[in-house]
């Protein structure tokens, strides 16, 4: 918009969305208040909003679109003016999404926003709303009109939440008929840990620094361990793990696209088109597992009770919405192998779970140790081999770990730790993932978001572990709340002469 | 000699009252833990060897575990203890800063270099939290006399960090493009609204010095709120046509920021001299009238007097008015300077707004 825009050039520092409608389905719902309304107050108190900007919150919820304004008002504990005025201009449509007169009175509503606001047609759509209804609401939009933009120079957009599908087959199924409606361009599949500024920053260290990428391949690399760790239980949202489970809920997408950032060439241009065909190359060369691969390679678990951050936890099936004999997984550990050039012979240890010591995130990469240590014996006694660790959350940096000489008259050798904090570099406030993502959409910059071919790919991956599972009658392995995972996960590791990191 | 320094001083006289309402312009710097002086070290007519042993003395004596991240190095050249004072308040209030060594160097500008040489020296080691970690910064404060005033660089260069930038801000007026602290300087930051005597000349000085180095402007940069309004109200399709249309300006302020408002509108636009009228004002505002389609409309930015909102208004003949307005930042000076160490890159657009102002012949 800036560019079209002569008197806004040079103030696109802080990008500023384009005249438009966000359209909120679930707009009642715990995603629209806990991230999407925050979001968009900070991106109107950054003045991101133009003027010519509006929401239209839908759901089954009766509400007046004063009381919507007011749920809205409440996102944030101290809204900003900015907030305050452009709430004023919200509407909301209440009905069922399978009736067609919700959507003619949405209809009605969006071209009242247009011609009090001058959002000029553009849409983005926000599915966030529960995965069952995807479908019929992008065939909804379709049928009414809805989809398809009235003029080469307007835009609509729809962008999904997770879970993209349940399954290979069910994830094909959604994407046939949101294709009835939509342009595979206009269809922003949201992975909210892509909007994390440290999630990006794998590209800039990888791919802005000439010292890391000559190592980052199979000659100097032993091993990647990613964890993706949890520190609380499922809580109230029992009712909806039972259905998918930590291999659904966090492997087949976050796991997979911070794997797919570590894996991938260097694309010709960071964009859109350079970023997701490298990513969809990298999940393309993940070795498909055998069923006994699955059972060698992969480990499930579910916490039990236990203490958790000092205090003491309910175990899994003690939960809110849990069946007592539940097996689904709240835990998985699994050695991925890589097929290319750069990668052959490298494993890829996967973790994640629920009710683990502490809440982290983190790609570490181990190097080979040296050849040969030219000291005397026992002067490196306990020198750990160097590693690369990108912490990507909470406490977001990267550590280099090397040896160096204990000071003193005898020569022996210590492992340290050269950390960099992102929080003691930059003072800058950093946008949240959802403020990113939701300014992407509305700027049309897909470069963050999962195309098709990714999406199906991550289910390509993940699907012989569904069906290994599905056959599999075996207890599930346990471990205790507030532990690193089962033995079981251990000995994936041990087995190979290695061990997980105490991230 | 080593002997204990008062902490800096706090600026008074900030913001009493209740929060206005609209919205404030962001800071871009989130709000830091508390700072917290770990040491100090003072010495008369020291040289820069002693001035960098305080440094590595101050450090090693210093048990705490910290981090030492910098991204800058700052350099202020003020002309008097006054100068010095308000530009330190203003890094100060920045809060935890930009993590970095800060070197003040005080001494006359332009003249005083009579007598023999020598520089008094301050050296302050500072901790503060970001992001659960301790993080130290450095402030060097010299009174350099005499004709060393001519050389600072040679004082400036063994006191910064290497492989970081060094910016220097040159309080009060921009400095004369011969001025030896610009050799050391990577990025300069000046301020086109100077109440110095000569200030006048402020933007053919900032138009010299853009020829070799990035120049950040504070007062370009204090402008902001007047260019996004103005900007955003021609947001979208009803208004929007407007912008092609424009066949008058009048930018009301005081010398510098008119200028650079009227530079830019100028550039931005293509407005000719004859279509731009620049009057002398206490609170800068524009106001643009243009035409569209036979309609005329009208485009104001404005400030209130006693007022530290700015009110924005578009109004159709007989027809649509849209209103944007803003709250000004409390502390104008900190807020520009954060903006200005976020930002350390050359602005294609104030450069072709202060080049377009230059042609206004005011």
């Amino acid at each position: 918009m800036t560019a079209d825009n002569p008197l806004l050039e040079g103030l696109e520092v802080e990008r500023r969305a384009p005249p438009c409608i966000l359209v909120v389905f679930g707009a009642s719902g715990d995603l629209t208040s806990r991230k999407l309304g925050p979001a968009l107050e900070a991106l109107a108190s950054n003045r991101q909003l133009p003027l010519a900007f509006s929401v239209v919150g839908v759901a089954r919820t009766e509400m007046s679109d004063d009381d919507f304004r007011c749920r809205m008002l409440e996102v944030v504990k101290k809204p900003s003016a900015a907030w305050e005025r452009l709430v004023a201009g919200f509407r909301y449509v209440s009905g069922d999404y399978t009736c067609p007169e919700t959507f003619d009175r949405l209809k009605r509503v969006l071209g009242e926003v247009d011609e009090e606001r001058g959002t000029a047609g553009n849409r983005v759509y926000y599915l966030a709303t529960v995965p069952e209804v995807f479908a019929g609401v992008a065939s909804a939009l379709g049928e009414h009109g809805l989809s398809q933009p009235e003029s080469e120079d307007t835009f609509i957009r729809l962008v999904v939440e997770k879970p993209f599908g349940r399954d290979l087959k069910s994830s094909q199924e959604l994407d046939q008929t949101l294709h009835e409606s939509f342009r595979e361009d206009q269809l922003y599949r949201i992975d909210h840990y892509l909007g994390k500024e440290t999630v990006q920053n794998v590209l800039a260290l990888r791919f802005a620094n000439s010292i890391f990428e000559p190592i980052w391949n199979r000659r100097y690399v032993d091993h990647v361990q990613i964890t993706v760790a949890e520190s609380l239980g499922v809580g109230h949202r029992g009712g909806f793990y039972e259905t998918a489970g930590a291999l659904r809920d966090i492997v087949q997408n976050h796991v997979l696209q911070v794997l797919g950032l570590t894996l991938m060439e260097p694309p010709a241009t960071v964009d859109a088109k350079g970023i997701r065909d490298e990513k969809v190359k990298a999940l393309r060369a993940i070795d498909i597992l055998r069923p006994d691969e699955v059972a060698t390679d992969v480990v499930r678990a579910q916490y039990e009770p236990g203490w958790a951050e000092g205090e003491m936890a309910r175990g899994y099936r003690e939960e809110e919405g849990v069946a007592p004999d539940s097996r689904t997984e709240t835990y998985v550990a699994m050695k991925v192998r890589v097929d290319n050039w750069r990668w052959a012979g490298v494993p890829f240890y996967v973790r994640t779970g629920k009710c683990l010591p502490k809440r982290i995130t983190e790609v570490a990469m181990q190097f080979h140790t040296v050849p040969h240590l030219p000291f005397a014996s026992g002067a490196a006694e306990g020198l750990e081999p160097n590693a690369l660790v990108l912490r990507i959350q909470p406490d977001e940096g990267i550590t280099l770990r090397f040896g160096a000489k204990v000071p003193g008259q005898a020569f022996e050798v210590r492992t340290v730790s050269m950390d960099f904090s992102y929080g003691a570099a930059f003072l800058e406030e950093t946008p949240d993932a959802y403020e990113r993502l939701l300014l992407d959409a509305m700027v049309g910059d897909p470069t963050l978001f999962i195309r098709a071919d990714e999406v199906e790919q991550a289910w390509v991956v993940v699907e012989p572990l569904l069906a290994a599972w599905a056959e599999d009658e075996a207890p599930l392995a346990t471990y205790p709340a507030g532990t690193w995972g089962p033995r079981e996960a251990d000995r994936l590791l041990e087995r190979d002469g290695r061990r997980w990191r105490s991230p | 000699m080593a002997q204990p320094v008062n902490p800096p001083g706090a600026c008074a006289g900030y913001g009493a009252g209740a929060p206005p309402p609209p919205p404030v312009a962001p800071n871009p710097l989130r709000t830091p833990g508390s700072d917290l002086e770990l040491g100090a070290w003072r010495g008369e007519n020291v040289n820069v060897g002693q001035v960098l042993e305080a440094l590595a003395d101050l450090r090693r004596g210093e048990q705490r575990s910290a981090t030492r991240t910098c991204v800058v190095n700052l350099v202020v050249r003020a002309g008097d203890d006054d100068q010095a004072g308000r530009a330190c308040a203003a890094l100060h209030r920045l809060g935890g800063r930009h993590p970095g060594r800060t070197v003040v160097v005080v001494g006359p500008r332009g003249g005083g270099a009579e007598g023999p040489s020598s520089i008094d020296a301050e050296v302050r080691l500072h901790g503060t939290e970001a992001e659960g970690h301790a993080v130290w910064s450095e402030d060097v404060r010299l009174r350099v006399r005499g004709p060393l005033l001519g050389h600072l660089d040679s004082i400036v260069e063994p006191l910064t960090l290497p492989d970081l930038p060094v910016v220097a801000w040159f309080v009060g007026r921009p400095p004369d493009p011969s001025d030896a602290l610009l050799l050391a300087a990577d990025a300069v930051i000046v301020d086109a609204k100077t109440e110095e005597p000569g200030g006048e000349k402020s933007i053919p000085a900032v138009v010299t010095l853009g020829r070799r180095n990035v120049v950040i402007d504070l007062s370009w940069i204090r402008l902001r709120p007047w260019r996004e309004l103005m900007g955003g109200l021609f947001d979208g399709p009803i208004l929007r046509p407007f912008l092609d249309g424009v066949t008058r300006a009048e930018v009301r302020g005081k010398p510098g920021p008119r200028l650079l408002l009227a530079g830019w509108l100028s550039s931005r636009l293509g407005l000719s001299r004859s279509q731009l009228q620049l009057v002398d004002s206490r609170h800068t505002s524009m106001r643009l009238t243009a035409e569209s389609d036979g309609a005329t409309a009208s485009f104001v930015v404005d400030r209130k007097e006693g007022d530290r909102t700015v009110f924005a208004r578009a109004e159709v003949e007989g027809g649509a008015t849209q209103e944007d307005r803003l709250s000004l930042a409390e502390d104008s000076l900190s807020w520009s300077l954060a903006h200005a160490l976020t930002h350390l890159r050359h602005d294609r657009v104030h450069s072709q707004a202060v080049h377009a102002a230059l042609g206004l012949g005011e």
